[in-house]
């Protein structure tokens, strides 16, 4: 299982860069561009910020990719 | 004092209170120097062009990484990073010196030099303040 987000579309849709996003959520520019590219799961505090700041369902943001390996076969 | 003047002391502290902090160590140590050349009768040009030298460079470093937004320097994946980092470098230097350990032992070798050892530990600092340095901007 995999969690995978969803903060690149949002945050493009919301024409936010991620310098002013992570200005505003106290981390590093880095921190959110390996969150977006899923190398890194933000912690359950952040990643609560980053729904309140986007102020959109925790669903639309994050989501759980079950392992579909019987799906392929 | 009011609010912001508060606030307009802490920006002139966080602009300019580290290079007050460097000029007054600079100072102190060319005080030193000078008592110093008045007790010895002799003034040290070797510390002098040292410190004239960490001065500047400290300085520059200071203007170098002085800071547009408000962005702060360490989060949560840094620290967690930080964090192996340390972990990771820590075991394997003990494991060097295990075998090292063996190594002599097995080799005949009843004593290690002191020289060895400091010179294992001050490399153990390197490795691990330039890892931090690079992790730190990664």
């Amino acid at each position: 299982m995999k969690v995978i987000n969803h903060i690149r579309e949002i945050r493009q849709k919301k024409g936010i860069t991620q310098g002013k996003m992570a200005e505003d959520l106290q981390v590093t520019r880095q921190t959110i561009n390996a969150i977006e590219k899923n190398k890194y799961n933000p912690s359950l505090e952040l990643a609560l910020k980053i729904v309140k700041y986007f102020d959109v369902p925790i669903e639309e943001v994050f989501e759980l990719k079950e392992d579909d390996e019987d799906g392929e076969k | 004092m009011g609010r912001n003047d508060r606030s307009a002391h802490a920006k002139l502290v966080e602009n300019w209170g580290k290079i007050f902090i460097y000029s007054c160590c600079y100072l102190g140590s060319l005080l030193g120097l000078f008592i110093g050349s008045i007790v010895y009768g002799e003034f040290l040009n070797g510390p002098f062009i040292g410190f004239t030298f960490i001065y500047i460079l400290f300085i520059a470093m200071h203007i170098i990484k002085r800071k547009k937004n408000h962005v702060p320097d360490m989060d949560e994946r840094i620290a967690r990073n930080l964090f192996r980092f340390i972990a990771y470098a820590s075991h394997i230097s003990l494991a060097i010196i295990f075998i090292s350990v063996i190594i002599l032992g097995l080799s005949g070798e009843e004593s290690i030099p002191l020289v060895y050892l400091f010179g294992f530990f001050i490399a153990y600092h390197w490795a691990v303040g330039i890892g931090t340095f690079i992790i730190k901007r990664t």
